[in-house]
């Protein structure tokens, strides 16, 4: 892929990942053929912020992992009230961590395809 | 099994453990308000989704079966983890298998499946109505 099109989607993207991992991502990106784009194209990141805000207002109830696709933890969460209010405190810290960390699997996966 | 994955498992472990801490601490105290703490009720003054279920987990400890259905069902759920947990774990220290992860990403797998999750969304959801209806 040429560099323009990965100096691109990294610009637009690199927000979604952990710091470390988008050097590895560039590397990926240069190396793979043109038809990864389409495939990158249709990967949906979700946005570490908007996890942390969901996480402060309805942590609880395991909204935030339901929206990040951690849909067992979601109903774990919910149906012991936020893990009696403790795991809810704890993601507020971890959550964006862990979204990150789900944007990485996504594109490993769309990369693999 | 990736790290991430091993983690949120330990995390499992975790929860059920402080469970079982939880409903032995309340077994031996007199009925009293288990949710005095709730950060959800506290916030906004109603029942959270669960609540109710340490209560329907003690009543149903003490052999009220229909008191313990009527204070919240999750507390049958809970129960039923709860004694499934150590066994899993004891037949996976005795057969070298792992069938507390297995069970668990095998739920995970169903519960994303529309023809269980809507069902399950929906019992869920009136169940908390109840709970809110009974003023708990």
């Amino acid at each position: 892929m040429d560099s323009q099109k990965v100096d691109m989607f990294l610009m637009t993207n690199a927000k979604y990942f952990e710091g470390h991992q988008v050097p590895m991502l560039r590397n990926q990106l240069l190396g793979a053929d043109d038809s990864k784009w389409v495939q990158l194209q249709t990967v949906i990141l979700k946005d570490p912020t908007t996890s942390l805000i969901v996480s402060l207002l309805g942590g609880a109830l395991g909204i935030d992992r339901f929206i990040i696709g951690d849909t067992g933890m979601g109903v774990a969460k919910l149906l012991t009230c936020g893990g009696f209010g403790i795991w809810t405190i704890v993601d507020w810290f971890i959550i964006m961590g862990r979204t990150r960390e789900v944007n990485f699997s996504k594109f490993q996966l769309a990369m693999m395809i | 099994m990736t790290e991430g994955r091993a983690r949120t498992y330990t995390w499992a472990y975790v929860l059920i453990a402080f469970s079982f801490i939880w409903t032995a601490w309340n077994f031996g105290q007199p009925v009293g308000d288990t949710a005095s703490f709730c950060l959800f009720k506290n916030a906004t003054g109603v029942a959270c989704p669960s609540c109710g279920t340490t209560r329907a987990l003690l009543l149903l400890l003490h052999g009220h079966l229909e008191a313990a259905l009527m204070m919240n069902p999750i507390g049958f759920l809970a129960a039923s983890a709860m004694l499934m947990f150590p066994i899993l774990y004891l037949i996976g220290l005795i057969t070298k298998s792992r069938p507390v992860e297995t069970t668990l990403s095998l739920l995970e797998k169903w519960v994303r499946r529309p023809y269980l999750a809507i069902p399950l969304i929906i019992l869920v959801l009136s169940n908390w109505v109840w709970s809110i209806h009974k003023g708990l």
